[in-house]
């Protein structure tokens, strides 16, 4: 085996060490010799290394700074906290600033977003008091029979003419159900159009009065009247179904039940007072046959 | 495990303690390590102690801030100080001009000094290694560092280079050749010392 690889530059460190190069054996010497100079620089860097040596040896240690453990703590502390919480202590300095010179315009800033804030809810608030006031009136809670005695004592000064239908109209009115004026009001003019048909007072009425004038002017005038009538009631028919449907169409309608009985009965009301200033033409519905049709297919 | 006794448990269990957030096996390392890695910034940071003391404090803020960045697989001494030397070698980067100019004009002055002095203490030793050792390159200067004035095994210092063995002792051994060759008049043989330049340390 070669000798070169019995020994590295950590063994002659060991050698420099450990003896001069006068104690060195012959292989050892050989060695040194293959990779220093000579004796000179051999002795030398044995000087370096021992002075080295006992230079670390006697030098007195460094010591950290005394706060500095309490420092790098503090800093395993802080990173230890949930993240929460550093949030919070970066906002308590801008909650609470120290300097506030610096924070007019912020504070201008923010002070008028406030005022912006504040008066627009209060123009919101003043437009939705409004709506509520109106909504509190139609909600009011009312027993159903005060609503529907007050709907009944409404219709009362309104029936002041003689009509039959109406009367059965604010009588059904009196049954409680959210939709039931709407079935009451068609069911009353169904029973005022069947009514008509079938009553024949009016006819001898005008067959009373025909037998004093001329049978041609009579029976002209019978046509012109009827044909009159007819046109006139389907106009009436038209109208309150518009009214009618106008009227329970609305939402406010079906979630308050007495205002809603009440404009049905005001609006029927209406119809009937009108029904009743105009002359009775229920022959004139049995006669056009086209009108009771449509009045059919309507209803 | 309601009593920890932190100064017997080796340096990796220790930082899986402080991966955790326990604090003492945190205060444990630092009271470990600091003293030493304080004297290695030392030695590379040209005998700045403000500098030293600097470095100290961000490694272990490092480490505090980031204990999740050990390797567990690494022994935690090597890794300690393979970041010490990383953090040297940014030092170096920026400073390096600054200093160069520094110390030649200090290297001339502490030249004459010894020629001319009667006496050589320990302190003028120092200083002149630690000013030929500023003009070696930083691996060559780390591992001089890490093996004469850390007593580090040539097997830890090269885990912390993360370089064979054989690379760090070549790096000693043509390392202490060279400061041999530029610190002759500390030799006793040389002319110089002959002529009443006390030395210390002769076997």
């Amino acid at each position: 085996m070669e000798r070169r690889e019995l020994y590295d530059p950590e063994d002659i460190e060991s050698l420099l060490s450990e003896r001069s190069f006068d104690e060195l054996l012959e292989e050892e010497r050989a060695y040194v010799l293959r990779h220093l100079s000579g004796r000179e620089e051999y002795e030398a860097m044995r000087s370096l290394l021992l002075d080295l040596r006992d230079t670390e040896r006697d030098a007195e240690p460094l010591e950290p700074d005394a706060g500095m453990r309490d420092r790098v703590l503090q800093v395993f502390r802080d990173q230890q906290q949930p993240r929460w919480r550093v949030w919070l202590n970066s906002v308590g300095p801008l909650v609470m600033p120290r300097d506030l010179s610096n924070l007019w315009r912020p504070a201008l800033a923010f002070g008028t977003l406030a005022l912006l804030v504040v008066v627009g809810i209060w123009v919101v608030n003043s437009t939705g008091v409004q709506k509520n006031a109106e909504l509190a009136e139609v909600r009011r809670p009312e027993p159903p029979s005060k609503a529907s005695e007050a709907n009944t004592g409404a219709l009362s000064e309104l029936d002041s003419a003689p009509s039959e239908p109406f009367r059965t109209l604010t009588e059904s009115n009196q049954a409680p159900g959210l939709m039931a004026p709407v079935a009451v009001q068609e069911e009353a003019v169904a029973a005022e159009i069947q009514e008509d048909l079938n009553e024949p007072a009016a006819d001898q009425e005008l067959a009373a009065g025909a037998t004093t004038t001329a049978d041609a002017v009579a029976e002209k005038r019978e046509q012109e009247t009827t044909k009159a009538a007819a046109a006139e009631q389907a106009d009436r028919v038209m109208m309150s179904e518009q009214e009618t449907s106008r009227t329970i169409g609305t939402r406010e309608l079906i979630q308050n039940q007495s205002l809603a009985n009440t404009e049905v009965k005001v609006a029927a009301g209406k119809d009937r007072k009108r029904m009743a200033e105009q002359p009775r033409s229920g022959r004139a519905l049995d006669q056009d046959q086209a009108l009771l049709g449509l009045l059919a297919a309507g209803w | 495990m309601f009593s920890k006794e932190y100064g017997k448990l080796g340096d990796e269990r220790l930082m899986e303690l402080v991966v955790r957030g326990d604090e003492r096996a945190f205060a444990a390392l630092y009271d470990r390590y600091s003293r030493r890695l304080l004297s290695y910034f030392h030695r590379m940071l040209w005998n700045d102690r403000e500098m030293a003391q600097d470095y100290l404090q961000d490694l272990f803020a490092k480490l505090a801030q980031r204990p999740g960045s050990y390797d567990p697989a690494r022994p935690f001494q090597t890794w300690l100080f393979s970041v010490a030397n990383n953090m040297c070698k940014n030092a170096y980067r920026h400073e390096e001009v600054v200093r160069t100019a520094a110390r030649e004009l200090r290297h001339g002055v502490d030249r004459e000094e010894a020629l001319d002095g009667r006496s050589v203490d320990h302190e003028r030793f120092r200083d002149r290694l630690d000013t030929e050792l500023a003009r070696l390159d930083p691996d060559h200067k780390a591992t001089f560092v890490m093996r004469y004035h850390e007593d580090m095994a040539i097997k830890e210092i090269a885990a912390v280079f993360g370089c064979s063995e054989g690379t760090v002792k070549s790096r000693l051994f043509y390392t202490l050749k060279k400061l041999a060759e530029r610190m002759k008049e500390f030799d006793p043989n040389t002319p110089a010392a002959k002529a009443g330049i006390p030395h210390h340390g002769k076997a």
